[in-house]
């Protein structure tokens, strides 16, 4: 009985039927499709732009205002010295010195509108 | 030559191997249809592949099943391809073509793709656990019995 191998290498021994497989042809056709898809994105890109040409020609009201959104400003804090607190700060500076300051900290902090402070 | 057609050549070379492979799905034009389309894609790419004949084998097989998958011309696909050569007659080998083609074909195809493989494609069991998305132990495993059973078969 012959070996795994010996037998492996009589199977092998059978060629198998021949293929047409061309790759010229098949390069042409590669080819050909590459340039086929390059040209439908092209037209999709075309009648996209036409399509939305056509609409802004039959709707221009549509168009013609484009709203944009509006920005707030930020809204800044700042420190407003009323005169309540600015006259009795002062007197205390005169008589206690710029120790009698109280420390920032402490200081009133309102949140005001900034075209107010400007 | 660009590398890919370079990879083409190549593949082109390895063609008949492959249509037997894509013959294990489908009937001799199908099966050559498969290939051919295979080779299109393999053009297609924008890189070359690392190994262009076991791309081929996947490309190929991804296609046979495909389109044997494809609902009614299926059975008339099996019975076409049951009928049509397999290998290219020959009196010089000691083995008869037509009585293997049988033997091949009572094998179960997950088996007989390996048997292909390996055999008719040249390919190591690596790779085809790769093609085949197995275990290389499950694709060196169906490989032996398969030649077990064949030798039987065959009476050899």
């Amino acid at each position: 009985m012959e070996s795994e191998n010996e037998f492996e290498e009589r199977l092998r021994s059978l060629i198998p039927a021949r293929s047409s497989a061309d790759p010229i042809a098949a390069a042409f056709e590669a080819g050909s499709r590459s340039a086929r898809r390059r040209t439908r994105i092209w037209q999709m890109t075309s009648l996209a732009a036409a399509l939305l040409a056509g609409i802004q020609l039959l709707h221009p009201a549509e168009f013609s205002h484009v709203r944009l959104p509006l920005v707030q400003p930020a809204q800044t804090a700042a420190i407003s010295l009323t005169d309540e607190s600015e006259l009795p700060m002062a007197r205390a500076v005169l008589d206690h010195g710029i120790d009698a300051l109280p420390s920032p900290q402490a200081m009133t902090i309102r949140k005001s509108d900034p075209t107010n402070s400007l | 030559m660009s590398e890919l057609s370079r990879a083409a050549e190549l593949a082109a070379a390895n063609a008949a191997g492959m249509k037997l492979y894509a013959r294990q799905w489908l009937d001799d034009a199908a099966a050559e249809d498969a290939v051919q389309e295979a080779l299109v894609s393999l053009l297609s790419l924008k890189k070359c592949p690392e190994d262009p004949v076991a791309w081929m084998y996947v490309a190929v097989r991804n296609r046979a099943i495909d389109q044997a998958r494809s609902g009614q011309r299926r059975k008339r696909r099996e019975q076409n391809a049951a009928r049509s050569e397999w290998f290219e007659a020959s009196a010089e080998n000691s083995l008869d073509a037509e009585e293997v083609q049988r033997a091949l074909r009572r094998l179960p195809r997950e088996v007989r793709e390996i048997v292909v493989l390996r055999v008719w494609g040249g390919l190591g069991y690596a790779m085809i656990a790769r093609i085949a998305q197995i275990s290389v132990g499950t694709a060196h495993q169906r490989f032996e019995e398969a030649m077990k059973e064949l030798r039987r078969n065959l009476f050899v």
